[in-house]
């Protein structure tokens, strides 16, 4: 994996059409995952992938090789902060109150027929044994209002702190860190309901 | 579950999830590669800064060279024709030094030499300013209009006719004039 990554890094380095071609097939869909989790719209993701894999093999000279995986996660970096880019634009033509966050947070847990109870006792374990696959994780974070799949998605699993957060999406590190305690709330709840929805005998122990 | 178990669990489930979308990633390729520079054999090594630096240099020299030169045939030829065309018909000399570097900050020497012993002599101009051949030939006539000027020959005094007096007196006085003229004989 590392030997592939070198080489398509040192293909890029050179301006060498083929690796370049290698290198945006063998990232393509992992890169459009991430930035599927960050907009709904296939298209809109599509094109934020194309937008990202320009700006990196134009940048590529300002990128040095620190070792395995170096190459991916700068890559990567750029294709997260690209899509954070397309939020914070669509952000800025869609006007939201605040009434709207809490409302839309209150309403999904309501409509939930999950206790606290069910929702504190879940466990890694269960996605094992009940069969939770990716795409539904995905769904489930897909299906959380925007301001909180955004902070969720930085902060668990592209790797950005509460002060990067807030310095980005330019909110407190208060409200980032409520945000995504009740984006957790809320996916642990989904999960918990997708459990209950397959007839299988949930006790939450 | 704990927030770090949670977090934990999702992060090694989607870090490395890859799409199912079935988009052709042929076309969105087409796109990118419109977009950035890459190399082949022969345009990378064109791309290379070493290659093409030293290429343009010597074209920028080139094309220098060649806007000098015509320049300076330009000017000789409008020498020529100002002197052909010049009052006393001279031959101006100027040397093909002074006028293919008239941008270079030295003295321009300007000879004139005269064709003919009587006409006055234009002494040797000595021209230390960067100047245009427009403004050498200027200063070059000046200074011959000067020399002609000092050497012209001091205008001659020329005699005034004297009308003649028309004596009103005569014309006027008639019978007096007679009578006195008779007493007098008398």
């Amino acid at each position: 994996m590392s030997d592939i990554e070198y080489l398509l890094f040192k293909g890029c380095k050179e301006r060498d059409a083929k690796k370049q071609k290698e290198t945006f097939i063998f990232y393509f869909k992992r890169f459009l995952a991430i930035c599927e989790r960050y907009t709904k719209d296939e298209e809109e993701a599509q094109d934020i992938v194309q937008e990202s894999f320009i700006s990196i093999f134009n940048k590529i000279d300002g990128f040095t090789w620190h070792g395995k995986n170096s190459f991916e996660k700068w890559m990567k970096r750029i294709v997260v902060n690209a899509a954070i880019n397309n939020y914070n634009k669509k952000k800025k033509n869609t006007h939201i109150s605040i009434d709207d966050y809490e409302n839309s947070f209150i309403e999904t847990a309501e409509e939930s027929s999950c206790s606290v109870f069910e929702i504190e006792n879940l466990k890694p374990e269960h996605l094992i044994q009940f069969n939770i696959c990716e795409e539904e994780l995905i769904a489930s974070i897909n299906n959380l209002p925007e301001h909180f799949k955004v902070v969720f998605n930085m902060h668990v699993i592209d790797g950005y702190s509460h002060k990067e957060i807030s310095e980005v999406l330019k909110i407190s590190e208060k409200t980032s860190t409520t945000r995504l305690f009740r984006a957790r709330k809320l996916i642990q709840t989904n999960i918990v309901t997708m459990i209950k929805e397959r007839g299988v005998v949930y006790e939450g122990k | 579950m704990k927030e770090n178990e949670f977090d934990d669990l999702i992060q090694s489930k989607l870090s490395d999830y890859s799409s199912k979308t079935n988009v052709s990633e042929e076309n969105i390729w087409e796109n990118i590669s419109k977009s950035i520079t890459y190399n082949s054999s022969i345009i990378g090594f064109i791309v290379k800064p070493w290659f093409y630096i030293p290429i343009l240099s010597i074209i920028g020299l080139t094309v220098f060279l060649i806007s000098n030169t015509s320049n300076s045939n330009q000017s000789k030829i409008e020498i020529q024709k100002i002197c052909n065309d010049s009052l006393h018909k001279e031959k101006i000399d100027i040397q093909k030094d002074s006028i293919i570097t008239p941008k270079i900050n030295s003295a321009i020497e300007v000879k004139v030499e005269e064709k003919k012993d009587k006409e006055p002599k234009v002494k040797d101009i000595q021209i230390t300013e960067e100047k245009n051949v427009k403004e050498t030939i200027e200063v070059i006539e000046n200074q011959k209009k000067a020399t002609i000027l000092e050497q012209e020959p001091p205008v001659q005094p020329i005699e005034q006719k004297v009308e003649p007096r028309i004596i009103k007196k005569e014309v006027q006085i008639t019978d007096t004039v007679i009578k006195t003229k008779r007493m007098r004989k008398r």
